[in-house]
């Protein structure tokens, strides 16, 4: 994985897209091998560590905290990058305040740039699906990720909005400077937007490349259509 | 939704109302079951910390309402500690026994949390009623001295008045700052989904341990508040029944709301003293208020989406408005 690209990862359904995720980011443990992040060691590092170390995800189904508003839901991602302590809180110092006010302002900056700043107030729970993923990805954002890890973004998304997660994913990686692994079933999505594509089938890597070559892998086309029997 | 400005002032404003009770309600009787509410309020706005703001459920805090007051009437009645030294330590030792047993059930997961939370209240009631050398047994301990803060001693319901005022304000302000802070915000995250949190860095099980020891340390102090104020400590006070109606203060109340616990501790303790026949009948009362707040507003009075909310809603939806207007007031909306 470089810096500042943008790696398409694709295969059919339960290749093992999602568990690489996972393992990835120690929420499951990986049978055998190892991972590596920046030389060094993290298999096995619980999860909120790796958060610590750079890492930001979105899930396949959303998970967001539904009875929050939308902004306190980016705050509570600057979890790691908040450094106040109880006696602060207790006492309400002005350091407290000023981080805070800090936080708030920075996170209406995402949401600003993510173009959902006029729901910044509302339940996270209330709102509509599309939004639902952009408050995701804000959120994953304001832990100022290296890494950002997004599952399926486009899931359950029409043409339209399609269009638009491309052209912010691209724009995210630009504004902010993460290097971005993408999940992806939409086609038209993971060649438009990606550096590079990695195709995983049942566990393992099938195939890696630029778009173009990956249109053409033999490979990949069999395991997407399966393979021509011949009589 | 309401800016924090505006939230203090109307803090103060109620809390300057409420030092004038004590002149309006000459009753002792009466006055003693305000000075009740306040002290409850306290209790009821731990346990909003837990299950209101964690989302656990724990039916066990009179074991820790027990603990207070047994320490605190201990240490003052038997060696002769200083009022405020036994009572600032028996909200340490209460938060201290709330750090281990977080310890202990760490990993465990929300069902099984809650039935350790009542084995350990049936402990607790066992050994306050059996140790005899220490807790006096069934008797329970008497003759336990009014508070006394730099001489002033609180000994008559008029001065304890100020005194468990003084009390919930404090408690309430500092819970206030918790949970609109980092670690409350962490709290609700790991309510709201523990997965997403452990994304965003929070360490889940860590916290959950933070979350109990915060509010058994309040749930202590107002244990020792309540005994010194009672002057007499029993171990029947500290029931699994008792447990259950203090949850159903924070219940009641709104869960998520502080001044929903000190409503719902309000009603909770004002209802039954209308009559004493009443008293007998409190469960059942509490039964049926329940089942017709599980009905028509599942989140309390106070809480989201309650009754308090769908009266207040259209000017809270004005606030709103102004608020999306600037950066500058977002910045404010908590601070």
């Amino acid at each position: 994985m470089n810096d500042n690209e943008i790696l398409g990862i694709i295969g059919p359904n339960g290749a093992g897209k999602t568990t690489l995720f996972n393992v990835l980011t120690g929420f499951d443990r990986p049978t055998g091998g190892k991972v590596y992040y920046y030389e060094q060691e993290v298999t096995n590092k619980p999860v909120h560590e790796m958060c610590k170390l750079g890492i930001g995800r979105t899930f396949q189904n959303i998970r967001l905290f539904g009875q929050m508003n939308v902004i306190d839901n980016l705050i509570v991602g600057m979890h790691t990058k908040l450094l106040i302590n109880l006696v602060e809180i207790v006492l309400n110092s002005k350091s407290n305040r000023f981080k805070e006010s800090q936080a708030y302002a920075k996170a209406h900056e995402i949401l600003q740039y993510l173009k959902i700043d006029d729901v910044a107030f509302e339940l996270a729970s209330n709102l509509p699906y599309g939004k639902q993923r952009k408050v995701e990805i804000a959120r994953a954002l304001s832990s100022q990720p290296k890494l950002l890890l997004l599952d399926e973004p486009s899931a359950g998304m029409n043409t339209k909005e399609t269009g638009e997660l491309m052209e912010l994913i691209g724009g995210v990686k630009d504004k902010f400077g993460p290097a971005i692994v993408v999940i992806e079933h939409n086609m038209q999505l993971v060649m438009g937007i990606s550096d590079r594509i990695l195709v995983l089938n049942f566990g393992e890597k099938i195939a890696e490349g630029t778009p173009q070559e990956i249109q053409n892998n033999k490979l990949v086309i069999e395991a997407y259509l399966g393979v021509e029997e011949e009589e | 939704m309401i800016s924090k400005n505006k939230k203090i002032n109307y803090g103060l404003i109620f809390a300057v109302i409420t030092m004038f009770i004590p002149l309006i309600v000459k009753d002792e009787y009466q006055l003693r079951i305000v000075n009740i509410v306040l002290l409850y309020s306290i209790i009821a706005l731990s346990i909003n910390l837990i299950v209101g703001f964690a989302g656990q459920l724990d039916f066990g805090r009179a074991a820790f309402v027990g603990l207070g007051g047994y320490w605190s009437a201990i240490m003052v009645v038997r060696l002769n500690v200083p009022f405020i030294i036994s009572f600032i330590s028996a909200g340490l030792f209460c938060a201290l026994i709330g750090f281990v047993l977080g310890m202990l059930c760490r990993r465990s997961t929300f069902d099984y949390l809650t039935l350790i939370t009542i084995g350990f209240n049936v402990i607790c009631l066992k050994i306050f009623l059996n140790w005899h050398p220490i807790t006096n047994g069934a008797m329970g301990i008497r003759l336990i001295p009014s508070p006394v803060l730099l001489g002033f001693k609180f000994d008559t319901n008029f001065k304890f008045f100020y005194f468990a005022l003084g009390l919930l304000a404090i408690c309430s302000l500092i819970i206030n700052r918790i949970t609109h802070s980092k670690i409350g915000r962490a709290f609700e995250a790991m309510r709201d989904n523990p997965i997403a949190a452990a994304y965003s860095g929070i360490s889940v099980a860590n916290f959950k341990v933070l979350n109990f020891s915060i509010a058994s340390f309040f749930t202590g102090i107002a244990g020792a508040a309540i005994v010194h104020y009672n002057n007499y400590i029993s171990p029947f006070n500290y029931s699994l029944d008792e447990s259950i109606y203090q949850l159903q203060m924070a219940i009641l109340g709104g869960l998520g709301s502080l001044p929903g616990s000190i409503l719902g501790s309000a009603i909770l303790v004002i209802a039954p003293e209308i009559s004493r026949t009443f008293y007998d009948y409190r469960l059942m009362f509490v039964g049926f208020l329940m089942i017709a707040m599980m009905l028509w507003s599942p989140n309390g009075i106070l809480g989201k989406n309650g009754i308090g909310e769908k009266v207040i809603g259209i000017r809270n939806l004005i606030l709103v408005k102004k608020n999306k207007k600037s950066t500058k007031k977002i910045i404010n909306h908590r601070r």
